[in-house]
């Protein structure tokens, strides 16, 4: 499954926190993009991902920043 | 004769649970206990954060709650042990009524919860922190009660110190639901069972 998550206006460290909300509803393998226009969550995203086991599988600076996870097994 | 055909269908069964056996195996994940070599990433094996919250300060509280809720969002177990001022911010209400003199006006003067209380820098007489709330809000930052919150709904084990209580006429129906009370050798045991403490 794909999901999408709206944290755009968000500021620190709400992007991170309603991001590990949703990933507990999702399953092994789903992909959930998240888009955020905290100047923060740019170097949180990585240091997340990296405590939590899910992986970071791409990020893109356009507009704002979008980030998709893969939900860990 | 017999002795041959018996060993053949001893084979036969042999090779069934075999099979059997495999297609469990199949099914195991990955991660089985078996796995010795932990995965990268993975938490060693003393982690937690915890967190001494002895200060009443807004702006000291919103620090203590953020890295809190950031932690807790990042899988990191998280306990905050509420002391001395720090206690305030959980408060609900002030009751005034079955407290003697001193704890009354103790009650009187202590914050009523956590949007009434001081910056520990720029108060101004109570001006400082309502020009901050109102720019958190402007930023869309949370405020501190929503980051109580949600420490709360992401599981961060706060305790509240039964001692300050006691000394500022605290009483449990004027803290907020949810919090577990304790005195400093829950807050130790808590503190040496994870890998970060901070004291604030």
């Amino acid at each position: 499954m794909v999901d999408h998550l709206d944290c755009r206006g968000l500021q620190c460290p709400m992007p991170i926190v309603q991001l590990s909300l949703r990933v507990r509803d999702l399953a092994p393998g789903d992909l959930l993009t998240v888009e955020a226009t905290d100047p923060a969550f740019r170097a949180d995203i990585s240091a997340w991902s990296e405590m939590t086991g899910h992986r970071l599988v791409s990020f893109e600076e356009s507009e704002c920043l979008t980030a998709t996870i893969e939900v860990k097994a | 004769m017999t002795s041959d055909v018996a060993t053949e269908s001893r084979i036969q069964e042999l090779e069934e649970s075999l099979a059997e056996l495999r297609g469990l195996l199949s099914e195991l994940p990955e991660a089985s206990p078996c796995t010795t070599q932990a995965a990268p990433g993975a938490p060693s094996q003393k982690e937690g954060l915890s967190l001494v919250v002895f200060s009443g300060d807004f702006d000291k509280q919103l620090s203590a709650f953020l890295l809190a809720t950031s932690a807790a969002a990042s899988g990191v177990p998280v306990t905050m042990f509420f002391s001395f001022w720090g206690t305030t911010a959980l408060k609900k209400r002030t009751r005034l009524r079955g407290k003697n003199v001193l704890q009354a006006a103790f009650a009187a003067m202590l914050p009523k919860n956590a949007n009434a209380l001081r910056l520990s820098r720029m108060n101004m007489c109570g001006i400082g922190p309502r020009a901050m709330r109102f720019l958190m809000k402007k930023k869309n930052v949370a405020s501190l009660p929503t980051l109580i919150e949600t420490a709360s709904v992401l599981g961060v084990r706060m305790i509240v110190c039964q001692m300050s209580m006691e000394i500022l006429g605290l009483e449990v129906d004027e803290i907020q639901d949810g919090v577990e009370f304790g005195g400093a050798a829950t807050c130790v045991q808590a503190a040496i069972k994870s890998s970060t403490s901070l004291f604030i």
